[in-house]
């Protein structure tokens, strides 16, 4: 029962050594190396998640930069349309208002023209009939170019009177 | 009776190689020995069939076999600490082997727990003061570092430490060796009075739990052993990690 045996303590020594190397290739060489695999596979598609919401957030900001730059822009062109658009009115404006001017003022002299016109042939038409009707009362031809004259000097005096 | 149980108590011989080597006689091989290859065939057939298909994504079996090896790399790892997970492989192939041996006889066949055979205690305690020694050894990285780990905790304590070298390895062997033996000797006595039922019960405390209790007690104290001679080297570990840490930071 207690008999000591050379080989059988040899052959357990060899069993339990082969046994040993066995199991760490076959059992814990292979699931430590799947473990590691798989420890790898979660720690990159941590990594891609990260990078992916970086992504994200560097694509949001870019698109509320571009968004607010698309306000001002906007902004910005109907400032502009509207200065324009008072400029032009304040032109057409001015133009129209010159326009007007000027034509109130050609007008205006036009009438003076006219009255001027009037004014002069109603004195001739004056004179000639005073100079007529000289004639009639004198029974004479008067010596024109004198008559005239003196008609013409009264009249300018009555006009200043 | 007594003479039926003295001949279930030998360890017979099941054939001999007929080389007569000098000294230790010609091969014998044991009736253990066998057993221990049939066990070791059991074993290997069954870890080749369940890691043939590892995947990332584990399937049911897988994910039990990870989760068995994970509870192996924490249960030693309390034990060892970091340092220690280089010794996990061995002591978990030997707690499988104890466990399976120990508890073999109650499958009956005629099957005997090899560990019954004080020459494979003898072989398991001698690769473990083995395993223990050098690990201590390396912990205390070289010849001197070892030297004077035989003074510690004082210098007092030398004869103690070198006797302990011898000790840890008996009492590993003839714990493991007695515990079966008196387990299988008691379940001989039993199946002798009553062949049936009553066996089967006892059998559930004298070879379960009596033999699993062993195998994890070997285990166990080899890997607080370990752990003890390593200490030094968890320390250094645990060191490095926090500078390396603090240097992150």
């Amino acid at each position: 029962m207690l008999e000591f045996n050379f080989w059988t303590i040899l052959f357990s020594i060899i069993n339990i050594l082969v046994l040993f190397l066995f199991l760490k290739k076959f059992l814990f060489g292979r699931i430590n190396a799947i473990l590691e695999q798989r420890a790898n596979v979660v720690q990159s598609e941590i990594n891609k998640a990260k990078e992916e919401s970086q992504k994200a957030e560097k694509i949001r900001c870019d698109y509320e930069n571009s968004m607010s730059n698309a306000k001002d822009e906007a902004k910005k062109i109907i400032q502009d349309a509207q200065k324009t658009a008072n400029a032009q009115s304040a032109a057409i404006t001015q133009q129209a208002q010159a326009e007007a001017n000027r034509i109130v003022e050609s007008t205006r002299k036009e009438l003076q023209l006219e009255r001027e016109r009037s004014v002069a042939s109603a004195q001739n038409e004056i004179v000639s009939l005073a100079m007529e009707a000289a004639e009639k009362v004198l029974g004479r031809e008067m010596a024109d170019d004198d008559n005239r004259a003196i008609i013409d000097a009264f009249l300018a005096e009555e006009e200043q009177a | 009776m007594g003479e039926k149980l003295v001949e279930e108590l030998e360890n017979r011989t099941v054939f001999t190689i007929p080389v007569d080597i000098p000294l230790v006689g010609p091969i014998e091989i044991h009736e253990s020995i066998i057993v221990m290859w049939g066990i070791m065939a059991i074993i290997m057939i069954a870890v080749l069939l369940m890691t043939r298909k590892l995947k990332v994504v584990p399937g049911k079996a897988q994910a039990l076999l990870e989760m068995g090896v994970e509870f192996v790399y924490g249960f030693f790892g309390d034990n060892m600490g970091k340092a220690g997970r280089r010794y996990v492989p061995y002591l978990s192939s030997v707690l499988l082997y104890l466990c399976i041996s120990n508890v073999i006889g109650m499958f009956g066949f005629g099957l005997k727990p090899p560990t019954k055979d004080i020459n494979v205690t003898v072989a398991f305690a001698l690769l473990s003061i083995i395993l223990i020694e050098a690990a201590t050894f390396r912990g205390h990285g070289g010849l001197l570092g070892f030297l004077k780990s035989f003074l510690k905790p004082m210098p007092i304590m030398l004869p103690i430490n070198i006797m302990e070298i011898a000790i840890r390895p008996l009492s590993l062997c003839m714990r493991l060796f007695g515990n079966v033996l008196g387990a299988f000797v008691v379940m001989k006595l039993i199946e002798q009075v009553c062949g049936a039922i009553l066996p089967m019960v006892f059998s559930m405390y004298f070879d379960v739990f009596d033999g699993a209790i062993q195998a994890y007690v070997f285990v166990f104290l080899t890997s607080l052993f370990i752990g003890e001679g390593i200490e030094e080297e968890n320390e250094r570990l645990e060191a490095a990690e926090k500078l390396s840490l603090t240097a992150a930071k």
